[in-house]
C-alpha cells in the first residue's frame, strides 16, 4: 500500500447572498471545483466512485447565513497553510469567502464529531406587531420540558438543546443550541416555541462550538 | 404585475419569497463565472432566454457560448432568463413579479434585445409562457411599438420557423456566433437614431427589422405572406418588402471560433454538470432521419492542440470534474485517436469524466472508450443502430451490419461495462411489423452477448423513440405513423423485447404527435400554438405536464387536422413551408436521396465522394476563404489557381 503523506486543513469560511440557497450536498462539489480551479490536488478516497476527502462541521440548513462555518479537507501535495487563504479567495463564488486556513493533526476525530454547539443570532421578522421579546425569552427558559416533533415525525424535548437563549436591544435572539448527531436544536423552532408565529426569520449562524474550547472558532 | 419594478424590488420580495420554493438556488444568480455589468444607458442590453427552467438552461452550449460573445464587447451587456418551474411561477404571481434576469434582476422589458433558444419544438407554447411573464403582447403584430425589446430567436428547431412566425419579431436561421453581434449592432444604431426622431414621430420597429431583413440568415416574418390552396396545402410563400431576401439563406461560421471556457458554474445540479467542447461541427454520414447532419454542414473540424488547450482552460476556469466533447459523430473526428491519446496524456491523472458521445458501432469504439474513461465502475456504453434489419438501415443510411453490432456489444461487455443502451426508432419510411421485430430479437442478441461474458449482472437498455420526418432531410416528404400505428409497434415491443436484464422504454405517441406537427407545421400553426397556450399547454416536454387535449382543442377551434401535417405523404412538387429558408443542401439532393431510399440505395462517407448536396455552391466564397483541411467538403481554389487537368481537380476533393 502506498504511503501517502496527507495534509488536513481546516478552513473557516462564510456563507451569504446567493451562497445562502446552495445546500451541503452541492456545497461539497463547489468546493472540488474550486480546488480543481486553484489547481489543489484534493486527497481522494478509494473504491470504485473516488470522493474527494472533505467534512462539513455541520450542515447549515438552506436560506441561513452562516457567518464562520468550518469545513476539514484533506490535501495530497501539503501547502502552505497561510498561501491557501488568498489562493481560495481567488476561486470561489459570490456568497462563500475563506476567512481563515489552519493545519490539523491528521488523526483528529471527524470534524463533525467535535461539535457540540452552534450559536446563532435570529432577527425573528414577526407579520405581528413586535412582540416583547425578553418576556418570550424568559417564559421559555422557565419550562421544564418544550415538547416538539421533528420532521421525521418524532417528538422530542426542545428544551435541553437550548443552552442558552438571550433577546438583544435591537429586537435580535441570540442562542446557543446543542448540535450533536442526535441532538441538534433548529432555531425556527425556538421561534416558535416562543410563540413568535408565524414569521421569517432572518438566521444568521454565527460560530460553531468544538469539544476542545482551545480550537474552538469565532 | 409590474412589468418594469425595479430590480431593488425584485430582490427585496426574492429574499422574502425564495425559501417557499424547490431549489431556490435556480432564481438567484450569483454563481461563478456569470458577469453583471453595470446598467448603464450607452449599453445594449440583451436577455438570452432559455424557454425551460434553470436546469436545462445553464447546460445549453448555444446560449453559453453567445453569453460569452456577447459580454466580450464592451458596449453590450447579457444576461440570462430561465422560466420558473410551477411553483415560482405561482409565487411570482402572487407577487407581482415579472419574469427578470438572473444577473442583474431586471424585468425582461427592461433589455433591448431578447434572444430565445428554440432547440426543439416542445419550447413552443413555453416561449409564449416568457413573453406573457414578462407582460408583452404574444405577436409580432401587438409588439411593434418601439418600447417593446425586440425579440429573436435561433436554433435548430427554427430551421422551420413558420409556426411560431406570428410571435417571433425575427429569427437567426443557421449559425449564431457572428450573426448576433451584427444584429447587436443594428438594434444599437437604430435605438441612438431613433432617441433623436422620438420627439417627432413615435417611430415603430419596422424600420428596424428592415434593416435586420438585410442581413446573412434573416428571417423577418412579418415581410413574407403564405398563400394555400383549396385542398390546404401551401401555394406559395412570397415576400412583400423588397428587404426581404427570397430565399433566406443560413449564415454560417467559416471557421469555428475559439470554444468558450468559462462556463457558468452553477450551484446546484443541473441535467448536465459538465462543460461541453464542440470537437466537430456537421456531419459527412448523410443519415437520412438526421435533420442535425443535413442542417449543420459543411462539416468543420477544431484541431486537437485546440480542444487540448480550452480543456486546460475549462478545468482553470471552472473546475469542472466533467467535460464532454461534442460532435454527431465522434468517431469521424478526423484526429479521434490523437485526441484520445492527448487527454489520457495530459489528464489521466485528474480523476475527471470526459465523455465523447456518439461513436460509430464497432469495436475500435470500445478501444477508444477503454482509453478515454476512467478505470473503476463505469456507465453504460451507448450505441444507436436506429434500425434493426440491414435493410431498413439501408432504407435510412446507416449501414452496419448486424454481425458487426454483436461483435461490439459482445467487446463492450467483456471490457467492464455491465451495461449497453441501445437506441432505435419505429417510424421509419417503409418499416413492416417484421422490422420492428427485429428489434426485440437484436435486443435478446445483444443480452446474450452480455449473458455469456457477464451472466446475470449484464444489463441492456433498449429506448425506443418514434421517428418524425423532419424538414430539410430526405424524409421531409414521407408521413408520421399514426398514433394506432405506433401504438401497434410498441404493443409488439412490449410483449417480445422483454427478459431478465432488458429495460425498455418507449415515447409517449401523443408528445411524438405533437413534436411532428409543430415541426412541419405551416404559418397557420401559429394560431394553434397561441390557442393551446391559452387553454393550458406549457412545459409540452414535461411528460406530466403535457395536454394533449388542449392541443386536439387548439386544433379544431381553428378549423385544421392536426393529421394534415403529420400522416400526410406529400407530394415532392408540393410547396413546403420552409422552402423560403435555405438550409443549403438543395431540395433536387434530398429528393433524389429520397428515391435512393426508395431503392435501398446507400451513399458513402461523403468525404469519400462529394455528392454535390449544395453546401459547395452556396458557401463558395466562405470555402475560398478557408485553408483546405478547414472543410471536410473539396477544397475549391481561387480561379486563378485551379488547374485544368482531371487528375488536379480530383486531388482537391478532401479525403480524410
Amino acid at each position: 500500500m502506498k504511503a501517502l503523506i496527507l495534509q488536513r486543513l481546516r478552513v473557516q469560511f462564510s456563507k451569504t447572498g446567493p451562497a445562502r440557497f446552495i445546500g451541503n450536498l452541492d456545497l461539497m462539489r463547489l468546493w472540488e471545483r474550486a480546488a480543481r480551479r486553484a489547481g489543489l490536488a484534493l486527497a481522494y478516497s478509494e473504491g470504485f466512485h473516488p470522493q474527494p476527502r472533505m467534512q462539513l462541521g455541520a450542515p447549515l440548513p438552506l436560506g441561513y447565513v452562516g457567518d464562520a462555518e468550518l469545513l476539514d479537507l484533506w490535501l495530497a501535495n501539503p501547502t502552505e497553510p497561510a498561501a491557501l487563504l488568498q489562493t481560495w479567495n481567488t476561486v470561489l463564488p459570490l456568497g462563500i469567502a475563506v476567512q481563515a486556513v489552519t493545519e490539523i493533526v491528521e488523526r483528529e476525530a471527524a470534524l463533525s464529531a467535535q461539535v457540540t454547539s452552534a450559536r446563532f443570532s435570529v432577527l425573528p421578522n414577526c407579520e405581528s406587531a413586535a412582540p416583547d421579546l425578553p418576556k418570550c425569552v424568559l417564559a421559555l427558559l422557565e419550562q421544564k420540558q418544550i415538547l416538539r416533533i421533528n420532521k421525521r415525525g418524532k417528538e422530542y424535548d426542545l428544551r435541553p438543546l437550548v443552552e442558552e437563549l438571550t433577546a438583544t436591544p435591537a429586537g435580535w435572539l441570540e442562542m446557543q443550541l446543542a448540535a450533536r448527531p442526535a441532538a441538534t436544536g433548529r432555531p425556527e423552532e425556538v421561534i416558535t416555541a416562543m410563540g413568535l408565529d408565524p414569521c421569517r426569520p432572518a438566521i444568521h449562524r454565527r460560530y460553531l462550538i468544538l469539544i476542545d474550547k482551545a480550537s474552538a472558532s469565532g | 404585475m409590474n412589468p418594469h419594478l425595479n430590480s431593488v424590488e425584485i430582490e427585496k420580495t426574492l429574499e422574502r419569497v425564495l425559501l417557499e420554493v424547490e431549489r431556490p438556488a435556480r432564481y438567484i444568480g450569483g454563481e461563478y463565472n456569470s458577469i453583471t455589468k453595470e446598467w448603464t444607458a450607452e449599453r445594449l442590453k440583451i436577455a438570452l432566454c432559455f424557454p425551460d427552467i434553470y436546469d436545462l438552461g445553464t447546460p445549453n452550449l448555444g446560449l453559453a457560448t453567445l453569453y460569452q460573445i456577447l459580454n466580450r464587447h464592451a458596449d453590450l451587456l447579457a444576461e440570462r432568463v430561465f422560466l420558473p418551474w410551477v411553483d415560482m411561477e405561482a409565487v411570482m404571481v402572487r407577487e407581482g413579479l415579472p419574469l427578470y434576469s438572473l444577473e442583474s434582476k431586471r424585468p425582461v422589458q427592461d433589455f433591448d434585445l431578447l434572444g430565445i433558444s428554440l432547440p426543439y419544438e416542445q419550447l413552443y407554447t413555453n416561449t409564449l409562457h416568457m413573453l406573457h411573464l414578462s407582460g408583452m403582447p404574444l405577436r409580432t403584430r401587438d409588439r411593434l411599438a418601439q418600447h417593446y425589446p425586440l425579440v429573436i430567436a435561433g436554433g435548430h428547431a427554427t430551421y422551420n420557423p413558420e409556426p411560431m412566425a406570428d410571435f417571433i419579431d425575427a429569427f437567426v436561421i443557421g449559425e449564431g456566433e457572428e450573426a448576433i453581434v451584427e444584429i447587436a449592432r443594428v438594434v444599437m444604431a437604430w435605438r441612438s437614431g431613433s432617441a433623436a426622431d422620438a420627439a417627432a414621430v413615435r417611430p415603430d420597429k419596422r424600420a428596424l427589422l428592415r434593416q435586420l431583413a438585410a442581413l446573412d440568415g434573416v428571417y423577418v416574418p412579418l415581410f413574407y405572406e403564405a398563400s394555400y390552396n383549396d385542398d390546404g396545402t401551401l401555394a406559395a410563400t412570397r415576400s412583400t418588402e423588397p428587404a426581404a431576401r427570397m430565399p433566406v439563406l443560413k449564415t454560417i461560421v467559416k471557421e469555428l471560433p475559439p470554444p468558450i471556457t468559462r462556463f457558468i458554474v452553477p450551484g446546484v445540479d443541473v441535467v448536465h454538470n459538465r462543460a461541453a467542447i464542440e470537437i466537430m461541427r456537421g456531419c459527412t454520414r448523410g443519415c437520412r432521419f438526421c435533420h442535425a447532419g443535413m442542417v449543420t454542414r459543411p462539416v468543420r473540424e477544431r484541431s486537437v492542440a485546440e480542444v487540448i488547450s480550452a480543456m486546460r482552460e475549462v478545468l482553470q476556469h471552472t473546475g469542472f470534474e466533467e467535460i464532454a466533447l461534442l460532435s454527431l459523430s465522434s468517431s469521424d473526428y478526423s484526429h479521434v485517436l490523437e485526441l484520445v491519446d492527448a487527454i489520457r496524456e495530459n489528464f489521466g491523472h485528474l480523476n475527471l469524466n470526459i465523455s465523447m458521445p456518439s461513436l460509430r458501432i464497432e469495436t475500435v469504439s470500445v478501444d477508444l472508450m477503454d482509453r478515454l474513461e476512467k478505470q473503476g465502475r463505469r456507465s453504460g456504453f451507448t450505441l444507436a443502430p436506429e434500425a434493426a434489419t440491414e435493410r431498413m438501415r439501408e432504407i435510412i443510411n446507416k449501414p452496419v451490419s448486424t454481425r458487426q453490432l454483436l461483435e461490439t456489444a459482445k467487446s463492450i461487455y467483456s471490457r467492464g461495462w455491465t451495461t449497453i443502451k441501445l437506441y432505435f426508432m419505429i417510424g421509419h419510411p417503409d418499416e413492416t411489423l417484421a422490422d420492428v421485430q427485429a428489434i426485440a430479437d437484436l435486443a435478446h442478441a445483444v443480452m446474450l452477448e452480455g449473458r455469456r461474458a457477464l451472466g446475470n449482472r449484464a444489463l441492456l437498455n433498449l429506448g425506443v423513440s418514434t421517428f418524425i420526418p423532419k424538414p430539410h432531410t430526405p424524409f421531409q416528404w414521407s408521413p408520421c405513423d399514426s398514433i394506432a400505428q405506433v401504438r401497434e409497434k410498441q404493443a409488439l415491443l412490449r410483449r417480445e423485447a422483454r427478459g431478465p436484464g432488458i429495460k425498455l422504454s418507449l415515447s409517449n405517441p401523443p408528445e411524438s404527435q405533437m413534436e411532428a406537427w409543430l415541426s412541419r407545421g405551416d404559418r397557420r400553426m401559429g394560431a394553434v400554438i397561441a390557442d393551446a397556450y391559452a387553454r393550458g399547454a406549457k412545459f409540452d416536454a414535461w411528460g406530466e405536464h403535457f395536454k394533449y387535449d388542449a392541443w386536439l382543442e387548439a386544433f379544431a377551434a381553428n378549423g385544421l387536422e392536426s393529421t394534415f401535417y403529420t400522416h400526410r405523404e406529400r407530394d415532392v412538387a408540393e410547396a413546403l413551408p420552409w422552402d423560403h429558408i435555405d438550409a443549403a443542401v438543395k431540395k433536387s439532393f434530398l429528393a433524389e436521396d429520397l428515391r435512393w431510399s426508395a431503392r435501398s440505395q446507400t451513399r458513402v462517407d461523403c468525404r469519400d465522394k462529394c455528392f454535390a448536396c449544395g453546401i459547395l455552391p452556396k458557401f463558395i466564397e466562405e470555402r475560398r476563404a478557408t485553408p483546405a483541411d478547414a472543410w471536410q467538403c473539396p477544397e475549391v481554389k481561387p480561379k486563378h489557381l485551379r488547374g485544368t487537368s482531371a487528375l488536379q481537380s480530383s486531388q482537391l476533393i478532401v479525403v480524410a
